[in-house]
């Protein structure tokens, strides 16, 4: 009996000597687990903890057969065994760690590498255009004056005349793209300052989009404005009216037939403004590229009649400048919703529910009654 | 001669000069309209690659399976490098890399053969 208390206790020993390297291990694993980010590497490690787990429930099970047959020098020479192997594999594991930390890390630069690789082809994509664009008004320019040169020397002053008109439309059309550049650049450098002040909403974006009054006859399309009426927001007016502008620019741009909608209104995250017509639409794929820069969704041939392709981009730069954001929804062939939420402009005066007029230009009706609605607030 | 290009400033110039040396230009702003005029006799085309309805490179085969010899300047002012070395494998004369140059452009095409 003597005998037995000892290999009893010996075994005991050995057991929970393994029992604790489980736990290690089984700690070990649950933490790296949990941050490990590669997919296929959590997975062999959830069945390699299984299969540890299993073998471990098993060594319990012999425990009772062990109190009915005990041949314990049997036993604990293969629990000697299983200490030794288990241990080691515990101590390993500190080793192992380095292992799934360069695991993650190359996920993280896996991840990277796509992410830069996507900015490259965006950068790619910008110098081309940028190349194009001014290759091509140069191009003219540089024609016209040679046609300007040769029709002098025969003595044609009218066909000369013209083709320097035709030049300096090159002129023009190339500042353009460089002025372009410029207002990027500057909206990108940081100092750029915004200047708040306390204006009427409605009235601030109806003048933006009435700029485009006669555009608007011209193509015969409607032109409303609605919402809005005496809300009045502390945000830099002068950055709205150009947003506003400059989506209206684009809905008339790109909109044969039907009409665009401006409408202002509070939501739940704040004043919101929304610029939408029935023109050509913009498909998903173009939908995720259209606010980087000199990118055209319908222009592959990079025909400057439809602008150089900065517009958007400087209208998103000017959302985040007033703090807020710039989002588009459209259908290819239904037409286009872009959205100016601007959460963090303050809200000085809620808008009237009762007086809800709609201002409203169209091709026959010339005469726009908007000189009547919102009326303009003081600037402070 | 056939003048395919969409920008106005360049083709009315290049109409312009090219007319005072001889030649009756004719002008194409897309490959549509560049395939209808390739049905008549040409002796030398000035060939736009970004066209509204396309690459001007699409229609490099068609000129010259219909006319092997005359010379095919291609103007562009992409920078594409693939692009560009395809064009040149696909039988232009000369790849003219705007702004071009009315000297490079009168050497490609030549005098008017009348």
């Amino acid at each position: 009996m003597g005998k037995d208390v000892f290999w009893i206790t010996v075994t005991v020993v050995l057991d929970l000597t393994v029992a604790t390297g489980y736990i290690l291990i089984a700690g070990h694993w649950l933490k790296n687990q949990k941050s490990l980010r590669n997919p296929r590497a959590k997975r062999a490690m959830g069945r390699m903890k299984n299969i540890f787990i299993f073998c471990g429930l098993c060594g319990y099970i012999f425990i009772p057969i062990k109190m009915f047959w005990p041949a314990w020098r049997l036993y604990d020479l293969f629990m000697c065994v299983l200490v030794y192997f288990t241990w080691r594999y515990a101590l390993d594991t500190r080793g192992l760690r380095v292992v799934y930390n360069e695991l993650n890390l190359s996920e993280e630069l896996a991840e990277d590498l796509v992410r830069s690789q996507e900015e490259a082809r965006r950068k790619s994509y910008f110098l081309n255009a940028v190349n194009h664009d001014l290759r091509t008004p140069l191009n003219g320019l540089s024609l016209q004056v040679d046609l300007a040169a040769a029709t002098l020397q025969q003595g044609d002053a009218t066909s000369a005349t013209k083709a320097l008109v035709d030049a300096r439309r090159s002129i023009d059309a190339t500042v353009q793209l460089l002025n372009g550049f410029l207002e990027v650049a500057r909206l990108d450098w940081a100092h750029d300052q915004v200047s708040p002040s306390i204006f009427g909403v409605r009235d601030a974006v109806a003048r933006a989009a009435f700029r485009f009054e006669a555009d608007v006859q011209a193509k015969g399309l409607t032109l409303t404005v609605s919402g809005g009426e005496s809300l009045v927001i502390e945000s830099d007016r002068i950055k709205l009216e150009r947003l506003v502008s400059n989506l209206v620019a684009n809905a008339v741009k790109f909109t044969p037939s039907g009409g665009i909608l401006v409408d202002v209104r509070i939501e739940k995250m704040g004043v919101v403004v929304e610029v939408a017509d029935s023109g050509i639409g913009i498909s998903p794929t173009h939908q995720a590229e259209l606010f980087h820069e000199l990118f055209q969704a319908h222009n592959v041939a990079r025909d400057r009649n439809f602008g150089v392709g900065l517009g958007l981009a400087i209208s998103r730069r000017l959302a985040k400048q007033l703090d807020g954001e710039l989002t588009v929804s459209s259908e290819l062939g239904k037409g286009s919703r872009f959205r100016i939420s601007l959460p963090n402009a303050r809200i000085v005066r809620l808008p009237s529910e009762g007086a809800k007029h709609d201002v409203r230009v169209t091709a026959e009706n010339k005469e726009s009654n908007r000189g009547g609605d919102a009326p303009p607030i003081a600037a402070g | 001669m056939l003048l395919v290009e969409d920008d106005r400033a360049t083709y009315s110039a290049l109409r312009g000069i090219l007319s005072l040396r001889g030649w009756d230009v004719r002008v194409a702003t897309s490959v549509a309209e560049a395939r209808t005029e390739l049905s008549e006799s040409i002796d030398a085309v000035i060939l736009d690659l970004m066209l509204p309805d396309g690459g001007g490179e699409g229609l490099l085969p068609e000129i010259r399976a219909q006319f092997p010899l005359i010379p095919v300047a291609v103007t562009t002012g992409i920078s594409d490098g693939t692009r560009i070395e395809a064009v040149e494998q696909m039988g232009a004369t000369a790849l003219l890399r705007k702004p071009i140059t009315l000297g490079e452009l009168l050497k490609v095409i030549g005098p008017v053969s009348r």
